[in-house]
């Protein structure tokens, strides 16, 4: 097995000492830091496929780290994590290509699926029947670092799953020649049971919202939104996701 | 330092409470995702054995570990209800009433610009304490004057920013008070220092809102 080598940012020992001791029961290489300066150094001299962080610590907080972790390296998946429901900068976080945010007390057997699927550093497909439409959602979202490709209709969506990489697919509702998002849903999900799903759609189509929820769509976008609405759906999406 | 008005001084004590309470529950989060862990791993350990064959409660008072950390979790979880959003609002009708009541030490001025907004309506004294807490950081970071101006409302947002040059610091316990009754109010309040070192908080609001 290849090795996963996690750099576990936390201010409070007792966690960060039982966490890396689970991580590593699941076969994780865990480097530990207690606040984000050490972080950072150890980031700029040796390699990490996935940084898991605290938000709230002394000094630089998780997206302040988070945020320079981008600058050094753009696709490392950053997975953070925070003790308070409510807070402006678990929404920043979010918001700002990070992997997801996970609420402390976390169910750890849950907690360690989120964290293989982050290592892997999985793609968004991004299927729309305009191919303008998808490609310039999947470029909005490689601008905020998340991994991102576009597909025209159901036949290129479903040869694109085959790459194997892909976590999540958002989906518009009407495909053009009488394909819908459930049908290219139910297709998808034959060859990947676990998919996760965002809708979106320009027009209104209240059926196949219906539709979608009840073949457990994560959310649903009206068009036109913002790529940070998509961002964000996408990172809370993954909070809930298990691994494929 | 500011004094807050009178009228406020109430309704600050319950914001201070709900942040202190705010500071319990994140301290005992990570207590609990400390011990959360601690069983998980011990619960692996254990199943290597043949103890969970021996003795069926030792799994069994693992799944009860997990499952009263998961109700402690829950009954942290309560929060003051969020505010709703109909009537309109001006907020810098609402600051120019503030700043008449509070006293600011003499090297700093406050400048008001005008705003192109319909008179607030109802109690939004939880707005005006969330103002008073962003002018009490500006004065105690030593702030010579502060600009005050309200954009021109968007069709979603009212926003009200506040700048001026200050020493840089670490956020305040009523900095935090002010995010949160932001956020209660379905804004935000952002911060940011300009290339010129100048600090300029700015307070996004619904267009229209609904007092409590």
């Amino acid at each position: 097995m290849t090795e996963r080598r996690v750099l576990l940012v936390d201010d409070e020992d007792s966690l960060r000492l039982t966490l890396a001791a689970n991580l590593e029961l699941e076969g994780f290489v865990v480097t530990e830091a207690s606040s984000g300066a050490p972080a950072l150094e150890l980031a700029k001299r040796q390699p990490f496929d996935l940084v898991l962080t605290d938000i709230r610590m002394p000094g630089m907080n998780g997206v302040e780290l988070y945020h320079q972790l981008r600058e050094l390296h753009p696709r490392l998946p950053v997975v953070l994590m925070t003790g308070f429901a409510l807070e402006e900068l678990v929404t920043e976080a979010l918001e700002s290509g990070a992997y997801t945010v996970l609420s402390k007390p976390f169910n750890v057997e849950h907690a360690i699926s989120v964290l293989k699927q982050a290592v892997r550093a999985p793609a968004v497909l991004v299927v729309d029947d305009q191919d303008r439409v998808a490609a310039m959602a999947a470029e909005g979202l490689e601008g905020f670092g998340l991994r991102a490709r576009s597909a025209r209709g159901m036949s290129e969506a479903l040869s694109e799953l085959k790459a194997g990489d892909v976590d999540l697919c958002v989906i518009d509702m009407l495909l053009g020649e009488g394909a819908t998002g459930p049908e290219l849903l139910e297709r998808l999900r034959e060859q990947r049971p676990g998919l996760s799903v965002i809708a979106m759609s320009g027009q209104n189509t209240p059926s196949l919202v219906r539709q979608m929820a009840t073949m457990g769509m994560h959310s649903f976008l009206k068009k036109p939104f913002a790529i940070r609405e998509l961002v964000r759906s996408i990172a809370v999406a993954r909070r809930t996701a298990t691994a494929l | 330092m500011l004094s807050c008005p009178p009228d406020l001084q109430s309704l600050a004590r319950l914001f201070w409470h709900e942040e202190m309470a705010s500071s319990v529950r994140h301290h005992v989060r990570n207590k609990l995702s400390s011990i959360r862990n601690s069983a998980f791993y011990l619960r692996k350990k254990v199943e290597e054995t043949s103890l969970p064959q021996q003795d069926p409660r030792v799994p069994q008072f693992f799944d009860l570990i997990d499952t009263e950390l998961e109700g402690c979790a829950a009954a942290l979880t309560m929060q003051l209800p969020p505010v709703g959003q109909n009537a309109p609002l001006d907020l810098l009708a609402l600051t120019a009433g503030l700043v008449k009541r509070l006293t600011f030490p003499p090297e700093t001025s406050v400048e008001l610009m005008a705003g192109e907004s319909p008179p607030a309506e109802g109690d939004l004294s939880e707005l005006e304490l969330a103002l008073f807490f962003v002018f009490e950081y500006a004065v105690s970071r030593k702030a010579g004057s502060l600009r005050v101006s309200a954009g021109r409302p968007t069709e979603q947002e009212a926003l009200l920013e506040l700048s001026g040059l200050l020493l840089p610091g670490p956020s305040t316990p009523g900095l935090r008070v002010s995010k949160r009754i932001a956020s209660r109010w379905g804004g935000r309040l952002e911060e940011e220092r300009n290339g010129s070192g100048e600090w300029q908080a700015t307070l996004y609001l619904p267009r229209r809102v609904t007092p409590p």
